[in-house]
């Protein structure tokens, strides 16, 4: 079958040219459109629902608001996890889909919930579904810096100015405002004239509320034209506000300056944001939506920066602290530059061997058409260029050339053995010959390493979305080397190979002149190999207990966040000048550290809603090149070291895009989680800070943390209804007053151009102590009668929760843990059979054990299973290549030799046995097969042709050498690249180098000298 | 006087038959093709005793003079292989279009 | 293996919790936090609050003068602090209804006057013999009535506050008809004048105020949400001449208009101020109370705790506090002088949770 596609493609050379051209063009147009990003989109189909609930306390928001959502949406079907968040004001609700769930119905089918289930929710709430992004739409962030704004104008800037032109950028979901405060106009109403003149608060809410609109009236026929009649009573300025009229208690009415006294305000502020222990800034950070180009929005963004800055106040700059497209450059950088030093390497190796720069090209030749095939493969499929898919390239780059080069490799060798003089065959004759001869053990061993790689497509979960994109671009690159091998290859070397008979160069002829000996060596003692070969097997054996397992090496992103947590129930000036000593500590010890920006609490559309008490603290660092320490984790040392001295609050380290992978994949951040379910919140609360205490003392452990989730201080004002009722006054009443009184009451906007400024009514500000000043509030009823609030309700200062997190409808409390110097699996052993001993846990309380380390367990199944269909099917190829069991099984034997190898370089370098190892793995086994497959039928044909079986293995081993020996060290060395590279992302790909390099080395010696022994012995006397 | 040489092989050592013969000066031409093998000759393989019969090849040269009979079947058992037959049948014209 | 230094972890970690008083701070932790300390004062007198009071009289005042009609002020006699002698003239009021009791009075002597005119005649002509005993006996009745109702007019008027003198000049028409007098009951000061001239005053209202030698009293407004200041038998001060005065009264009731509450103070000794008179009165903490200023108080629970300077670190200390405007008194547990942490409350009470790493 081969054959007839090896024929035409020969016979037909032009044809082939053509469509190398082809393939050319159409590739390399590919490449251009191919959509570049860091990380392949691991977010799972996700949908996220934010509720505000101004004012309600955590338990109320998660009895009214997220268990009622939680009910209506565990109807939808393939939904994977329900997750949720009760906090302050604020209910977050997290909903994912199995995998593959197309996200515009799922959001749809949550809209759809929601909306039935809305008119059942408190009144005054307001939300719904969260922006399409993704956890990694945080994509760029900005300050707004000017030495002649203040803190309010220049927030005024970031909503009104600099975000809707941002917003028009394509592929931006939203611009998220943090920082400054947000500018009101403020009605502040006077108790003492609210009483004298009978005004109560409904009447004033009334007055602002309809006395605010511009309207239409219709049209008026002017003769032949139209006037168009518009009714003006929009509020325009703090004027306008002063004389609307209120009604009174005597059925007058007086205008509000009477009753209130009317200014510039603020909103009530959840968070914060300083700067270089400079104070407060304010910030503004970049939503990417989902599935877009990182690297086109950013480049959109900037432009759009650059165009707008004209048009800002004299004196702003816009100073940008962090920008995804680095990250994205540096990764792709990194890939990149493997790839061309791999492609030099190769070329190096292939001439030294070949001992002739034209076939060396010739062969090379494959590796570029096979990477434009690649890329057009991925741009139909719709895959992205980024650092796993770019690195399966580098992966294969060793493996790409395998097929051409033992068919360049028989190729030059037959037209060298053309002994001159004698009658010559056809060129093309010979080449075709050649290619034939070995047409079949390179197809066979291409598809063998093809369908090893296949089962990484069944991997699930992070693992799998990480890891397709890398076993497809191998697939892709591996077929469409294979179909050149045969087709273009040899055509091309018909055209740049003459045949000529010259010596063999000197590399191989050295390398034969070591290994005749040795060989012979073997032969005659065949014990001794065997020996060391069961020596190193036993070894093996012992050894792989020892290597650590993990789940992935982090990837180093190069910035660094730093996350504070101080106590519950701090108030966020107070916390905000905590993080502002922080912040001069850090800059003052750690000159590494050229900037820092702190984020203290949550943003106005509450897609992070951190308390008070929490801050990310985001330190932008210098190129590596100017560190005054030598590594990444030296300078977290460092900054550890500033850390610790400081005490009172919780800290931990983490990375932009890590944080958010971790919080989107398990609902938590850190290496391992531990999830304590149950019902009562402050057993939760105990038994977790227990657990804490437990884990914490665990080697290895480091940076644990159980989330303090009490100690919020809430004053309780519980209605007395009857009293009350009696009054004429309802609870939503006395609710919407309060609200007025403490954090302001939104009754309407005022336009400003495009800008909304909200109206609001707010009375005297609340000082000395809360509940004194509760007791002694004054509620007015209709008639100007006023009575306290103490008369009305009981008042009492309570502590309660921070949040209440929930999954699966129950609560839970999580302990964190990041894993450093020792192997997370090991870890999480020591931990599980620490607290199945200390721990008493109350009736109905269980555990789970997630974060990294449940992706861990998930792939190790995953792969346990997947492994031994690869052999299966491994061994049916082959059997269908000889047709005999013992062969096959004699090809499958390299296979354990080759994971020694691979094990030992692990455990030598310390590396842990992760997924990228274990691909490494995965990808040895194709190799080591090709090798012993290309070997063993050689042998078949000379002992087809009736040599004596020592002869054959002697022969055939020397002559498949050379071969043996170019595959081997083309693809080892085509990963040095990898095991040396240092940029962003190397980290992943490093464990994989290591196995394959070590894998390599050990199957090529024992392919070099077991196997023939091994041939001799099992299959030698076999009929034929 | 012209003969035919008849040579009877497994057909794994096809391509090596064909570039030994090419390589002959004496041999401007020959024909090949499939054929089957009975009888109790040589090992067979489970599929061979299975069906009774193994498959070979046969090629057909012809030959002009004893020299180059005696040259290529000299050659046939270091350049080809074992589990070659061969004969020699006389022919009796020779023509062409 | 590891279970004892767990054992020992736990252990440590319980006591540290429940039996905690004390957290261990060094040099090095005060400087890096930005911790503050500062000295705990007593309340000072001047630290209190100053509030507008006007001097009034007693409550019980020994004698008031009281309008029994409801009428329309003419004339004051006496100004406040002149001393005046039982049945002096104090007010002269017009009132209707006084009006119409009078010429009833002048229409009753009238009648009596015809009563007795018949009751004369009448007399003689039973003498004579002409009439008989039954029309005699009628207008002696006749006689008797009119004098009765001249005798309860008279009184009444009496009361109001005319003399016999004014009755005879009602009857002689030389009186300014429908005027009436206040009278003082008894010899004393007048000390305060409740309506100006001009004024309507109703019926029974308290037209002045006499006073023996008593104090004079002082009465305050206090917003309602100092009251917790104020405890029957504390002390205030004027702000300008620093006369003391003890809280007697405090009104229960919250006033509608301004929110506060009523208070009545009096003055400790005698003090040369009259009736209406308006002092600014400072509201004293109670003596030996302590001034905490609100950054120094973390709530933990229902307890309010402050933390004491001591040589090892800080202790934690629960106070009961009074609010009092932006900060608190502490009445027991603290003593002047003792340092009490201002600045950084937040981040030691973090450390006393536990947060962060433990030196």
């Amino acid at each position: 079958m081969f054959t007839q596609l090896i024929q035409t493609a020969l016979s037909q050379r032009l044809m082939t040219a053509l469509l190398a051209v082809l393939l050319v063009g159409f590739g390399t147009n590919a490449l251009l459109n191919l959509p570049i990003d860091a990380f392949p989109d691991i977010s799972p189909t996700q949908v996220k629902i934010i509720i505000k609930a101004p004012g309600m306390t955590p338990e109320e928001v998660e009895s009214l608001i997220t268990q009622p959502i939680e009910v209506e949406l565990l109807g939808i079907p393939d939904q994977a996890i329900l997750r949720s968040i009760s906090k302050y004001a604020l209910s977050s609700i997290t909903l994912d889909f199995d995998e593959g769930t197309d996200i515009y119905w799922a959001r749809q089918q949550v809209s759809e919930r929601i909306a039935n289930v809305w008119d059942d929710l408190p009144g005054d709430i307001s939300g719904g579904l969260a922006p399409m992004s993704t956890p990694l739409g945080d994509m760029f962030m900005f300050t707004v810096d000017n030495d002649e704004l203040d803190l309010e104008e220049k927030r005024f800037l970031v909503d009104w100015v600099i975000r809707p032109a941002l917003r028009t950028v394509p592929g931006v979901a939203d611009v998220n405002a943090l920082g400054g405060f947000v500018k009101t106009y403020q009605v502040k109403p006077r108790r003492d004239a609210m009483v004298r003149l009978g005004v109560d608060n409904d009447a004033i809410v009334m007055a602002l509320s309809e006395n605010n609109r511009n309207d239409g009236a219709g049209r008026l026929d002017q003769g032949e034209e139209a006037l168009l009649v518009r009714v003006s009573g929009a509020i325009e300025n703090l004027d306008d506000i002063r004389n609307i009229l209120v009604e009174t208690g005597n059925n007058i009415r007086v205008p509000m300056s009477e009753v209130a006294d009317v200014s510039i305000g603020a909103l009530e502020r959840y968070g914060s944001v300083t700067a270089d222990a400079e104070g407060e800034v304010v910030q503004a950070l970049v939503i990417g939506l989902r599935g877009a180009n990182a690297r086109e929005v950013v480049s959109g963004v900037r432009s759009k920066m650059a165009d707008i800055e004209q048009t800002l106040p004299a004196g702003t700059s816009l100073n940008i602290f962090y920008d995804r497209s680095i990250l994205i450059e540096g990764a792709v950088s990194t890939v990149t530059r493997a790839l061309l030093e791999a492609v030099v390497l190769v070329l190096v190796l292939l001439g030294v061997f070949l001992g002739s720069l034209r076939a060396a090209l010739t062969a090379a030749f494959v590796l570029p058409l096979a990477a434009l095939f690649t890329f057009l493969m991925m741009n139909s499929l719709d895959m992205s260029a980024n650092l796993m898919s770019l690195g399966g390239l580098v992966i294969a780059i060793g493996m790409l050339v395998d097929s051409s080069i033992v068919i360049i490799e028989n190729i030059v060798s037959a037209l060298a053995s053309q002994s001159p003089g004698k009658k010559r065959l056809p060129h093309l004759h010979i080449i075709y010959r050649a290619v034939k001869e070995v047409a079949v053990p390179v197809v066979s061993g291409i598809v063998i390493i093809i369908i090893v790689f296949l089962p990484l497509l069944t991997l699930e979960g992070l693992e799998g979305k990480l890891f397709r994109p890398v076993t497809l671009t191998i697939v892709f690159a591996l077929l469409g080397s294979l179909v050149l091998s045969l087709t273009v290859i040899p055509a091309l070397a018909s055209y740049t190979l003459k045949a000529d008979a010259h010596r063999e160069p000197w590399l191989p002829r050295q390398l034969l002149n070591i290994y005749r000996p040795v060989l012979n060596v073997a032969l005659a003692r065949p014990l001794l190999p065997a020996s060391i070969a069961g020596g190193l097997l036993v070894l093996t054996i012992v050894i792989f207990p020892l290597v650590g397992k993990t789940f992935m090496p982090t990837m180093d992103e190069g910035d660094i966040i730093i996350q504070l947590e101080s106590i519950p129930s701090v108030n966020l000036d107070t916390s905000t000048n905590i993080v502002n000593m922080v912040e001069e500590a850090i800059l003052e010890e750690v000159p590494e550290v050229v900037r820092v920006v702190s984020r203290t609490g949550s943003d106005e559309i509450g897609m992070d809603p951190m308390g008070l008490n929490e801050t990310d603290i985001f330190l932008q660092l210098k190129p590596p090149e100017e560190w005054t320490v030598s590594s990444k984790a030296e300078l977290e040392e460092r900054l550890r070291t500033v850390m610790n001295r400081f005490r009172g609050f919780n800290y931990g380290f983490t990375q932009p895009i890590d944080m958010r992978v971790s919080e989107m994949l398990t609902g938590s951040r850190g290496d391992v989680a531990i999830k304590l379910f149950g019902d009562d919140l402050d057993a939760l609360n105990a038994n977790a800070q227990q657990i804490a205490a437990m884990v914490a003392g665990i080697e290895g452990a480091i940076d644990t943390v159980a989330t303090l989730n009490e100690g919020a201080q809430y004053l309780q004002i519980e209605l007395d209804r009857m009293r009350a009722g009696q009054l004429g006054l309802d609870a939503e009443a006395l609710q919407q007053r309060l609200r007025a009184e403490v954090e302001g009451l939104r009754v309407g906007t005022v336009l400003e151009g495009t800008a909304r400024v909200p109206l609001m009514i707010l009375y005297d500000d609340v000082s000395g102590d809360g509940e004194e000043q509760m007791s002694n509030n004054f509620i007015t009823f209709g008639e100007g009668s006023v009575m306290p609030l103490s008369e009305l309700a009981s008042i009492n200062r309570v502590e309660g929760p921070v949040s209440i997190s929930r999954e699966s409808g129950r609560r839970f409390a999580v302990v964190r843990t990041n894993v450093e110097g020792r192997d997370l699996v090991g870890f999480v052993e020591d931990a599980r059979n620490t607290l199945a001993e200390s721990l008493d846990l109350p009736e109905g309380y269980f555990l789970e054990w997630g974060g990294e380390f449940e992706n861990q367990q998930r792939a190790a199944a995953r792969l346990t299973l997947v492994v031994p269909i690869a052999l299966l099917l491994i061994a049916l190829i082959l059997f269908l290549t000889f047709r005999s069991i013992v062969q096959t099984l004699l090809v499958l034997s390299n296979i354990p030799f080759a994971m020694t190898g691979g094990l030992i370089a692990l455990w030598a370098t310390g590396e842990f046995l992760s997924v990228p190892a274990s691909v490494g793995f995965i990808a040895l086994l194709g190799i080591a097969v090709l090798n012993g497959v290309v070997l063993m039928s050689h042998f078949n044909h000379l002992r087809d042709k009736g040599l004596e079986i020592t002869e054959v293995v002697r022969h055939g081993a020397q002559r498949r050498l050379r071969p043996v020996m170019m595959t081997a060290t083309i693809c080892a060395f085509g990963l040095v690249p990898l095991l040396l590279a240092t940029g962003p992302g190397s980290e992943i790909q490093k464990p994989l180098a290591i196995v394959v390099i070590g894998g390599l080395i050990s199957s090529t010696l024992l392919t070099l000298f077991l196997f023939p022994i091994t041939y001799r012995r099992f299959v030698g006397n076999l009929p034929a | 006087m012209s003969t035919l040489l008849v040579i009877n092989l497994p057909p794994a050592l096809e391509e090596d038959l064909i570039d030994y013969l090419l390589s002959q000066d004496l041999v401007s031409g020959f024909t090949s093709y499939e054929t089957m093998g009975h009888g109790s000759h040589g090992p067979l393989s489970i599929a061979e005793q299975v069906s009774g019969r193994r498959k070979r090849l046969q090629f057909e040269l012809l030959l002009d003079d004893e020299a180059a009979f005696e040259s290529i079947v000299s050659g046939l058992g270091s350049n080809v292989g074992t589990d070659i037959r061969y004969w020699e049948q006389p022919v009796r014209n020779i023509g062409s279009t | 293996m590891t279970k004892l230094p767990v054992i020992l972890f736990l252990t440590l970690g319980t006591l540290r919790a429940f039996g905690q008083s004390q957290i261990f701070l060094d040099e090095g932790d005060i400087q890096l936090l930005d911790l503050e300390f500062a000295p705990v004062a007593v309340a000072e007198r001047q630290l209190g609050v100053s509030l507008p009071g006007v001097v009034v009289s007693p409550p019980d005042a020994s004698s008031l003068g009281i309008s029994l009609y409801p009428g329309v002020l003419e004339r004051w006699h006496a100004a406040p602090g002149e001393a005046v002698e039982a049945g002096a003239a104090l007010a002269t009021l017009r009132s209707v209804e006084v009006l119409e009791v009078q010429q009833d009075y002048q229409v009753a002597n009238t009648e009596l006057t015809l009563a007795r005119q018949q009751h004369d005649r009448d007399s003689q002509l039973f003498d004579a013999g002409i009439i008989s005993r039954r029309r005699l006996l009628e207008s002696e009745t006749t006689l008797g009535g009119a004098q009765a109702a001249l005798r309860s007019l008279e009184s009444q008027l009496m009361v109001l506050g005319l003399r016999q003198s004014d009755l005879q000049a009602l009857l002689a028409g030389e009186f300014d008809l429908g005027t009436f007098t206040v009278r003082a009951p008894a010899a004393a000061t007048l000390s305060h004048r409740a309506y100006v001239t001009g004024e309507h005053v109703p019926a029974n209202a308290v037209v002045a105020e006499l006073n023996g030698n008593d104090r004079p009293w002082l009465s305050v407004r206090v917003p309602a949400r100092l009251s917790p200041l104020l405890d029957v038998g504390g002390s205030l001060s004027t702000a300008a001449s620093g006369h003391t005065l003890t809280l007697r009264q405090r009104d229960f009731n919250i006033d509608v208009l301004s929110q506060s509450v009523e208070v009545l103070a009096e003055f400790d000794g005698q003090v040369s101020v009259v009736p209406g008179q308006l002092q600014t009165v400072v509201l004293h903490p109670r003596p030996g109370a302590m001034l905490i200023p609100a950054a120094a108080v973390v709530h933990e629970g229902v307890e309010s705790l402050v933390y004491v300077r001591n040589p090892n670190g800080v202790e934690i200390r629960a106070l009961s506090l009074i609010p009092m405007g932006d900060a608190y008194l502490a009445t027991s547990g603290i003593r002047a002088g003792e340092q009490i942490l201002v600045k950084g409350a937040a981040l030691v009470k973090g450390i006393q949770l536990g947060l962060g790493s433990d030196e």
